[in-house]
């Protein structure tokens, strides 16, 4: 990551600076200090949030007060996070807040910054005299005894959560019960933009760590009206592109997890002289609009082409790099230079200023109005930082709108790209109204959708069973959406489409969570890939069996899993109830265009209108593409014109079929699966006792769920055996597993 | 041989120039489907659904060519990350080597509303097809698709006669011949 001029290590001892912070907090990062110290003038041990919006500096002030309360006073600082990059943020934000008037009564202090980069020290390092320790949560969340040194005889320390939002994960919720053990005053303080994203469920467990509720919060609306920060508008140019095309693992590797381009893609995008070109012409149509710009590039080739380009349009500009010298160009830039460049752009002598990540923070630059994102990135904390820059509002000094330009290339490969418009999702602030609460959810469900309406262009696939349900039925109900964490500190955002045919599935799935994973002694926050897939084959066959078209997806259910096992709660569901379902429904569609038996022009022309309908759109958000939205419209006309025509194709599908009791359960569900659900339900029937519970038949386990027990065929499939409900019977998993060891 | 059986493109020209009602096209295509199989590409002979759904699409295609094709690249390469290959050729066309004049005239006699026989003079013919003048290839080749389709040529008074020896002004009409001899199904390669 950068980090402006300052070298970020490890560990070591930060000294008081001289003088004083110039920086002054803002009122509302003021009454956040106040808010803690509100709690702190309480005896008694706290848990609280503070959250601040993107931009709204909920580093520098949870740090610079905690330099005051915590570590001026010697107590010491136990501050988590779950990625690399906010840790190295955090200890930037310490050692630069470090000034004398700060921490008066201390000569020094020591930090460590413990995760398991090479860069950073390991949990074993850790001493009992390092003041602060910055931490990754699953580098101490196993090696949880090594704090035992650190924390012995403390009788007060203060635990941080960065990203709270995440902390009833269960390797946070570990270490926070671990330090709560030990040490008698644990003062808990969470930090995070948007703690309450999703449903209340979410809310409900995250009130359960965070027992004092929230100390402060501030909307990023507040921050606009009160002119602290300035409104994002945000544009994205296409600059039809397409890099990665022959990206290998180890490439596609350093760009997912380290945000690092590879040197010959960064080396053609940089040259690309239509890409710089859109990026220049850009700039040029709009200049009165965007005002003074920071450029983010590539490299420093690129800065220095860019830098070529707007000036040969007239433009005044300039780059700064890295002091260091460049091995690539030789370009050798001195501090001074820069320093000398950043007073010109300061004084509006420069228009736009281009550098390659070295001003994403540190520098105080109020009167940019907008950047420019020449470069991709998949870090949302370095997204954070480039957009921050022009989000100085007015009353700090900077612009009232913020524009916020992306340039986006087409990648072969997908990689997990940083939408700048995605930081403020959470806060829904700006487009509250019903409507667009209703595009939002249209644009979701198409993401959802592309994969089925592509299939059934595809001769290949086959979809006549889900062209022939009601089209009304293929309109999800209803998504459960979540976020986790990947195991490599990612954040993964995930929705699942729930439709009237897998609903009670559903339902039923979330209830019996605890008990499946309870049933697969399932403890760990990250599941090995075979416990999931044998937990999801678990769920298919208990839940999801049937006929069920649409059906589940083996993707979303592993989702589901790796969601509970982190935060052992069912994701929350959030319903389309607001979505006009009518106006989606093309069978009635189909039936207007058959009742007024129009011709074709007719036809065109009444597709025409209601696909062009402005009013809401609502088809267009739906289908996303035109040719979509007119082949199901076709499917139903064709239900309508021809009744039987599904009928007939599914019959002779089924006709070919014999012998499907001698295939497994699994087997005949994909072909016939009432025939399965049937053979299931009955063995499940078997077992049912008079006291309501199934039975397993050899031990006599019993239980309410359908979780612990497994159909098991009396006399085995290889030695004869068949698919009928004579030779089933329901077994536990242990005897089940015993009889298939003999 | 192979571009002379109808295919769901020739039969979205076919229909658009027909413009039937919604009933009635759906009469049309069943009609085709249920007595011309043997006229019909062959993948399409023995699955009536995706012969509907197919000229649908084509008719769609042929309102809407210039959104669909703006759009099917875009769709190809979602499809292409999902897995899912999508040929080009099967959803967009260029509409080049589409001749349906011949196509047009044995449908339109057999199951439209109109008249039985199709007049055209023989110079309106050959304008049709770019021609200004006889060609004897061009003439061979309608005496092709007259032979494959079935359809008789007649001059005023109702005589038969070939297509070769008509006048260049006189007009023509066109019959599907009555008692058809049954059309032998193409080679499969």
């Amino acid at each position: 990551m950068s980090s402006g001029n300052l070298e970020i290590k490890s560990s070591g001892i930060v000294y008081p600076k001289k003088g004083t912070n110039t920086r002054r907090p803002y009122d509302h990062q003021l009454e956040a200090m106040k808010a803690l110290d509100a709690l702190e003038s309480r005896d008694s041990p706290y848990s609280s949030l503070v959250v601040l919006p993107t931009g709204g500096g909920k580093t520098y002030t949870a740090s610079t007060w905690l330099l005051k309360n915590a570590l001026d006073r010697k107590k010491k600082v136990l501050w988590l996070a779950h990625r690399q990059m906010l840790l190295d943020q955090a200890a930037e934000s310490f050692q630069s807040y470090s000034y004398k008037d700060i921490i008066p009564h201390i000569s020094s202090y020591r930090f460590k910054i413990v995760s398991g980069s090479s860069n950073h020290c390991r949990a074993i390092e850790i001493k009992a005299e390092d003041q602060l320790l910055i931490v990754s949560k699953d580098s101490i969340g196993r090696n949880l005894s090594k704090l035992d040194n650190w924390l012995k005889g403390e009788e007060e320390v203060f635990l941080v959560v960065d990203e709270a939002h995440h902390s009833t994960a269960r390797t946070y919720r570990k270490v926070i019960d671990y330090v709560k053990q030990r040490v008698p005053k644990v003062n808990l303080i969470g930090l995070t933009a948007t703690p309450f994203r999703t449903a209340e469920d979410e809310q409900g467990l995250l009130s359960k760590v965070f027992t004092d509720d929230i100390a402060y919060q501030i909307g990023l609306k507040d921050l606009i009206n009160k002119q602290i920060l300035s409104k994002p508008v945000f544009e994205a140019y296409h600059t039809d592109e397409t890099y990665g095309e022959e990206l290998g693992l180890d490439a596609w590797d350093s760009i997912e997890h380290l945000d690092v381009l590879p040197e010959d893609i960064a080396s053609q995008m940089a040259k690309s002289s239509l890409r710089n070109k859109l990026i220049v012409e850009t700039y040029v149509k709009k200049k009165d609009v965007y005002g003074q710009t920071l450029v983010f590039a590539i490299n420093i080739v690129h800065a220095i082409q860019l830098s070529a380009l707007f000036n040969k349009a007239g433009i005044k500009a300039d780059f700064i790099i890295s002091n260091i010298k460049d091995s690539v160009t030789g370009a050798t830039i001195s501090r001074e230079e820069n320093e000398r460049k950043l007073e010109a752009y300061k004084r509006g002598e420069l228009q736009v200023l281009i550098n390659v990540n070295i001003l994403t923070e540190g520098v105080d630059l109020p009167q940019t109005r907008t950047v420019f994102l020449a470069r991709p990135t998949v870090s949302t904390i370095l997204m954070t930082q480039m957009v921050g820059r022009a989000l100085r509002g007015e009353a700090a000094g900077g612009t009232q709108t913020a524009y916020i330009v992306s340039f986006i290339d087409e990648w072969a490969e997908h990689i997990a790209w940083v939408n700048p418009e995605s930081l403020f999702n959470g806060n829904n602030e700006f487009d509250d109204t019903v409507n667009d609460q209703i595009q939002r959810d249209l644009r979701v469900i198409n993401i959802a959708k592309v994969e089925e309406f592509a299939s059934v262009l595809n001769e290949a696939v086959d979809t006549l069973a889900l062209e022939s349900v009601d089209f009304e039925k293929r309109i999800p109900v209803g998504m459960y959406t979540f976020n986790y964490l990947e195991e490599n500190g990612m954040d993964l955002s995930y929705q699942v489409m729930v439709y009237d045919s897998t609903q009670q599935a559903y339902e039923e799935l979330m209830q019996s969570l605890p008990k499946l994973f309870q049933e697969y002694q399932a403890d760990e926050e990250y599941l090995p890939v075979e416990l999931l897939n044998q937990m999801e084959r678990k769920c298919r066959d208990t839940f999801f069996y049937g006929d069920m078209i649409p059906s589940y997806e083996k993707r979303d259910l592993i989702n589901i899993l790796k969601y509970y096992a982190q935060y052992e709660s069912a994701p929350p569901f959030y319903t389309f109830e607001e979505i006009d379902r009518n106006k989606l429904d093309i069978k009635k569609i189909a039936q207007y265009i058959w009742d007024e038996d129009m011709g074709e022009r007719k036809r065109k022309e009444y597709v025409d209108q209601i696909w062009d309908d402005n009013d809401d759109n609502l088809l267009r958000l739906f289908f996303g593409k035109k040719l979509y939205f007119l082949k199901q419209l076709d499917i139903e006309r064709t239900k309508i014109a021809y009744p039987e025509i599904y009928e007939d194709e599914q019959n002779v599908q089924y006709s070919h079929l014999q012998n499907l009791d001698t295939l497994p359960l699994y087997e005949i569900g994909k072909i016939d699966p009432d025939k399965e659900k049937e053979l299931r339900d009955q063995a499940f029937q078997k077992a049912l006792g008079p006291d309501g519970l199934y039975h397993c038949q050899v031990c006599g386990k019993k239980d309410s769920s359908r979780i612990p027990f497994q159909v098991d065929h009396i006399v085995p499939l290889n030695k004869g055996g068949k698919s009928v409900q004579e030779n089933l019977q329901v077994l536990c998993r242990k005897c089940n597993g015993k009889k298939s060891d003999t | 041989m192979d571009e002379l059986y109808y295919s769901p493109l020739d039969m979205a020209f076919i229909l658009y120039e027909m413009d039937l009602g919604e009933r009635e096209t759906a009469e049309f295509i069943l009609d085709v489907w249920n007595h011309e199989k043997s006229f019909l590409l062959e993948k399409y002979r023995s699955n009536k659904l995706k012969f509907v759904l197919d000229t649908y699409y084509w008719s769609n295609y042929l309102a809407d060519k210039e959104i669909i094709d703006g759009e099917f690249s875009k769709i190809q390469k979602d499809a292409k990350e999902l897995g899912i290959p999508l040929s080009e050729t099967i959803y967009t066309s260029d509409f080049s080597n589409i001749d349906t004049y011949f196509k047009t005239v044995r449908l339109k006699i057999l199951y439209g509303k109109g008249n039985k026989f199709i007049r055209i003079k023989r110079r309106s013919l050959l304008k049709l097809y770019g021609y200004k003048r006889i060609s004897p290839v061009l003439l061979d080749y309608f005496k092709m698709c007259l032979e494959f389709y079935q359809i008789e040529s007649y001059v005023r008074g109702g005589v038969k006669k070939s297509i070769k020896d008509i006048q260049n002004n006189e007009m023509i009409t066109f019959r599907v011949k009555e008692n058809q001899e049954i059309i032998s199904q193409p080679d499969k390669d």
